[in-house]
């Protein structure tokens, strides 16, 4: 698995774990709860803008058009 | 709950636009990847809803949990997809559907319309979800169609079925959340603005192929196909509206076989084929680099299968999703189980509230999608194991990394995508800057200018939830409320919202990410979105006409 596949797979992960945590937090009322679920799926979605720049440097990812039209 | 008085001046409703236009631009001019522009458009629909709209933390906590569970339930298709794509293209069936279907009709312009018009309108009437766009795109690769081109064809093809089709989920959800007076009549006049798309989708695909000549060439076929799929739709909504579109899709699907022996479809087409690859593998002057040589041995050897085994895995798809959806005792004892989370009510400053729900949008895991492709590929993987078509392709194919590590590759980037995409949808929904968008539209136009404009509230809430269903199910009570303030005819503007939300179809992100994720090309979503985004805006457009004139003449 490439770097890339492996960081998605983080950021997947983090921001799926948000549905446990906030529905149960809101539903039983456990505010460090559903914040902690805020915060995991925040941190999740965080992963792929910042990967753009913060790993493929310029955030210019080369060019995406395959020449298909 | 409250009603809600969300903010309807100007400030707010750019405010609430904003996260669209957002990820409009990074997607389509900037040409981010999803995966990236999604989560953008997240963080600002979030900052809009906490700055703007008045929505505390644990509301939008509720609507981010809301937005993974409305996602998980699309994931449920791309995975079991993607491992049915990997699992046949491996034993060399994608190579048996290409030989195959070539000696049956040497007629690209025959297949496209075939595969990603009337195939995919089929798999939609049964399946649904994402079904459509997961297995077509793959197959169009397969007869050699650009990887783009495979995925803009059958998100055109599939829109105007997704309304009635799924056995008119989205009809049956509509009518959870409104009391249509005349559902005859309002049924059928949502049949007859969804013949619209259906029409514009069969002339447009054959316009990809082959412009103007492939147009005049496909009128028969386009012809035959729509009075069967539109009108048979449109009449069979007069009987029952759950079965129209799965009927009309199903015969459809058996006109295609007289069709190819027409000698029109069976010859080859003769004029310039737009779509399929520039690929020199076909006996054109020999490539020079090594991967363009392992191509074109791929594509000269001989499948390990014949066509029929090739199409095991669909027939297996379809015959799975018939019996257990179309027979009512069997689709009720697999409906038993259920997976859903409670949510609580919560509510926003401008009372833009939510009810409690328990369990919130519950999924039965043995009738979803998911669980039939699942099926077909555990059928396909066992199959072809058994019959020795692995070794023997391993021979002619590049067989490197296993094909769970492949579906990883592919999936992962679409699923961030696609949940990123269906939070968003939650949060504005939840904050109230989807009724403001839609409330907006409503207070500044005057009754005909609102009959033109529902349609394209429909396409809004398809593009944000990339559901004809949560469209209705988000739009419907609204449309209908304005509609009886405006003295409209309630069964046409929901008939338009209902259209709306099927054309959306064509350009919601997570279908778009859906394909590009199954046909290979996540971060291309830009160039499917310059395809499909004209030709649904000018479907809108004539639908919005067509609903200015029901309003006029019912």
């Amino acid at each position: 698995m490439d770097n890339d596949t492996k960081l998605l797979t983080v950021a997947l992960v983090l921001m799926l774990l948000g549905f446990p945590l906030t529905a149960l937090g809101t539903e039983q009322e456990l505010t460090w709860l559903w914040i902690t679920g805020l915060v995991v799926v925040g941190l999740g979605a965080l992963i792929p803008p910042v990967s753009r720049y913060a790993i493929d440097g310029d955030g210019d990812e080369g060019d995406n058009d395959s020449g298909d039209d | 709950m409250n009603e809600s008085n969300v903010p309807l001046d100007l400030f707010h409703w750019a405010l609430a636009l904003s996260p669209v236009v957002v990820l409009l631009v990074l997607l389509a001019v900037l040409r981010w990847k999803a995966p990236q522009a999604g989560p953008i458009g997240l963080f600002v629909g979030a900052l809009v809803a906490l700055l703007a709209f008045q929505t505390p933390w644990d509301t939008l906590a509720v609507g981010v949990g809301k937005g993974v569970w409305d996602a998980i339930f699309i994931l449920l298709v791309i995975w079991p997809a993607l491992l049915l794509y990997r699992v046949t293209d491996r034993a060399g069936a994608f190579d048996a559907l290409r030989k195959g279907i070539t000696k049956f009709s040497q007629n690209d312009l025959f297949l496209v319309l075939a595969f990603g018009w009337v195939f995919a309108s089929f798999l939609q009437g049964i399946a649904g979800f994402g079904t459509p766009i997961a297995v077509v795109a793959p197959l169009l690769l397969a007869i050699g169609v650009k990887p783009v081109m495979a995925v803009v064809i059958p998100l055109i093809g599939h829109a105007w079925a997704n309304m009635f089709g799924t056995l008119a989920v989205g009809w049956l959800a509509t009518l959870q959340v409104i009391d249509v007076e005349d559902l005859t009549r309002t049924a059928f006049e949502t049949a007859i603005l969804l013949w619209i798309p259906n029409l514009a989708a069969g002339l447009f695909i054959a316009w990809l192929v082959g412009r103007g000549k492939g147009v005049v060439q496909s009128l028969p076929m386009v012809g035959v196909i729509t009075v069967i799929h539109g009108g048979g739709q449109l009449v069979l909504t007069l009987w029952d509206p759950v079965l129209s579109n799965f009927l009309a899709a199903t015969a459809a699907m058996v006109v295609l076989y007289p069709l190819s022996r027409w000698k029109r479809y069976s010859d080859e087409f003769e004029g310039d084929v737009l779509v399929l690859r520039d690929s020199d593998s076909e006996g054109d002057s020999a490539p020079t680099d090594e991967a363009g040589e392992e191509e074109k041995e791929r594509v000269e050897a001989e499948p390990p299968m014949g066509l029929s085994m090739a199409f095991l895995p669909y027939l297996v798809l379809t015959v799975t999703s018939v019996v257990v959806l179309v027979i009512p005792p069997v689709e009720q004892a697999f409906e038993t189980v259920e997976i859903g989370m409670a949510f609580p009510a919560v509510d926003t400053g401008y009372d833009a509230g939510e009810e409690r729900e328990d369990p919130y949008s519950p999924f039965t895991p043995f009738t979803h999608p998911g669980f039939f492709l699942l099926i077909s590929a555990a059928a396909a993987y066992l199959v072809y194991r058994w019959r020795g078509y692995y070794r023997e392709w391993s021979k002619t194919a590049d067989q490197s990394g296993s094909v769970w590590s492949g579906v990883f590759e592919d999936a992962t980037p679409a699923s961030v995508a696609v949940v990123s995409f269906l939070v968003l949808s939650k949060v504005m929904d939840h904050s109230g800057q989807t009724e403001t968008l839609a409330l907006g539209v409503a207070e500044v136009a005057p009754p005909a200018v609102f009959a033109f404009a529902s349609t394209w509230i429909g396409v809004l809430g398809a593009f944000m939830t990339s559901s004809n269903t949560a469209s209705n199910v988000l739009f419907a009570p609204l449309q209908q409320t304005v509609a009886a303030s405006e003295g409209l005819a309630e069964s046409s503007i929901i008939a338009a919202q209902s259209t709306g939300g099927a054309v959306g179809n064509a350009i919601a992100p997570a279908n778009v990410v859906l394909g590009t994720g199954t046909a290979g090309i996540v971060g291309q979503e830009g160039q499917v979105l310059r395809k499909t985004l004209p030709w649904s805006l000018a479907v809108t457009v004539l639908v919005g006409v067509g609903t200015v004139v029901l309003t006029q003449i019912v």
